[in-house]
């Protein structure tokens, strides 16, 4: 095999070339990515190899595109009697992957970063003797908190503590949250910060999406597992799985602006300790949780 | 004579395979339009559809005309006759995806009911079948015509399960009504087409056979 067809075969990237209005010749590559067979692909139409109109008119008008072929995505590129095709449907995945992270980091700063802008405006209003102190205490508590969570630490095992431990936190960054009910006997041994993150999430979508009253509670799930969960009275929904899925919203989010990706980060949060997030429907109301270590008993201060 | 036939033939598969990659494309842009909210794809798909009817008349034309040139027997007349009977389930596919298309720009500027996973779903199936029509027809191959078949027993699955879906989502809130309606009619099109492609399947089937039954039964 002469040399120069020997390196188009190894070739990774497909190459086709053509004589006038057929093929002369197709590397594996290529009969890959256009689902055919090389040998037979030589001296047929090209029409009848390509099968794809935006592909002729490249072959006979030279330039370049970027196609959907057989479910792959291929940037295809004409060069006088030689059409060029690589597939880059893993590259594409894999900024759509980062294109998803960054969107799931986007939405967990968004809630404390608007929780902070508040309690500015808390600081510009003139506050109460007393109120200053506390405003500024938690905007440092929550930008150490941010701080950490950009720098990956924070989410370690930890000594046994309870749930609410971080209500009055949750109160100052989610005015609603004041009318929660809590019973959260239970203590857990998961890092503070991804529980608050988890909570503001699930806290958040009860009040935006369900119906009152709200509770937050723990309960054994299993000897070693708490379950920690944000309960509210609204109606059941057709699929809670769904829900945890990037983008998947339900249909009490129908009208409502949001992103869809609440849930799904609040499950990669609780496989991070090693749970599981669910979600799921109770006699009179849904109940959206993640499954927690449980600690030992927790010294009262 | 035979040259000038095959000549034919061949002017005429190249047409229609040009046919298939129209309505794939027709499919791909409408359902971004929905998928993606993309208005100017959506338009684009419904603009598509001129071109592929006009496309189809042209090819009838061919058809008849190498018929009455060239009285064709056997296999080429079975393959004449595959295209005619073909081309008006193409454009009827094709009209069902300008149809995605219209409900994708009314329901374009809203908030989405839910993300459109089991719809998105059906659209890549029936990109497949159009993709093994196109290549039973050039290749003339036999086992991705039975392909075709199968994908399409997968597309009326998920249409059932999107319609229950929808349904739950209706009875569960009035509010969702016009949109979930919107959805089950944007579901009932992407089930039609498959059909449509089935249905060319099954006569590239009786070309490659000379048989109408047994389709289905292996591949």
């Amino acid at each position: 095999m002469n040399p120069w067809r020997a390196a188009w075969e190894a070739s990774e990237e497909g190459v086709v070339l053509f004589e006038g209005e057929r093929v002369r010749y197709l590397n594996p590559a290529a009969a890959r990515l256009l689902d055919t067979d090389a040998e037979r692909a030589a001296g047929r139409p090209a029409a009848f190899v390509l099968r794809h109109h935006r592909l002729l008119e490249l072959v006979r008008r030279g330039g370049a595109a970027s196609l959907t072929l057989y479910g792959r995505r291929v940037a295809a590129r004409a060069q006088g009697q030689a059409l060029f095709l690589r597939d880059e449907t893993e590259a594409v995945r894999a900024r759509e992957a980062l294109e998803q992270e960054r969107r799931l980091l986007a939405h967990e700063f968004r809630t404390p970063v608007a929780g902070l802008l508040a309690l500015l405006e808390v600081l510009e209003s003139g506050p109460e003797p007393g109120e200053r102190e506390q405003a500024l205490s938690l905007m440092r508590e929550e930008a150490a908190r941010l701080l950490r969570l950009a720098q990956g630490q924070g989410q370690g095992r930890t000594p046994p503590w309870r749930l609410d431990e971080l209500r009055p936190r949750l109160e100052r960054l989610l005015p609603g949250a004041r009318t929660l009910r809590w019973s959260t006997p239970h203590p857990v041994t998961a890092g503070r910060d991804p529980i608050f993150q988890v909570l503001l999430n699930l806290v958040e979508n009860a009040l935006r999406y369900g119906k009152p009253p709200v509770e937050v509670r723990t309960r054994v799930q299993t000897p070693g597992v708490v379950a920690v969960e944000v309960v509210d009275a609204g109606e059941p929904l057709a699929d809670y799985e769904r829900l945890f899925v990037p983008g998947g919203r339900g249909m009490h989010a129908a009208g409502v602006r949001g992103s869809g990706l609440g849930l799904a980060l609040v499950r990669r949060i609780a496989r991070g300790w090693g749970g599981e997030a669910y979600g799921r429907r109770l006699e009179e109301g849904n109940a959206f949780g993640v499954t927690v270590p449980e600690g030992e008993g927790v010294e009262d201060a | 004579m035979r040259e000038a036939l095959d000549r034919d033939l061949n002017r005429i598969t190249e047409h229609f395979l040009r046919m298939v990659s129209l309505v794939r494309e027709q499919l791909q842009l409408a359902t971004a339009g929905l998928v993606e909210q993309d208005v100017e794809r959506a338009k684009a798909a419904v603009r598509l559809d001129r071109e592929v009817d006009a496309l189809e008349l042209e090819i009838e034309n061919e058809v008849l005309a190498a018929i009455a040139r060239h009285q064709p027997v056997a296999r080429d007349l079975r393959f004449l006759a595959t295209v005619l009977k073909a081309l008006t389930d193409l454009e009827r596919a094709g009209d069902y995806a300008a149809h995605v298309a219209e409900d994708a720009l009314a329901l374009a500027g809203e908030p989405p009911l839910k993300k459109y996973i089991v719809l998105g779903e059906m659209a890549e199936r029936i990109e497949t079948m159009l993709d093994l029509i196109a290549k039973a027809i050039a290749e003339r191959d036999l086992h991705a015509a039975q392909r075709v078949l199968k994908i399409d027993d997968d597309v009326d699955d998920l249409y059932e399960q999107i319609v229950r879906e929808l349904l739950t989502y209706m009875m569960e809130d009035p509010r969702t009504l016009s949109k979930a309606l919107a959805l089950m009619r944007v579901a009932r099109s992407y089930e039609r087409l498959g059909d449509h492609l089935e249905n060319i399947a099954e006569r590239v089937f009786f070309w490659l056979t000379g048989r109408l039954e047994g389709a289905g039964d292996e591949g």
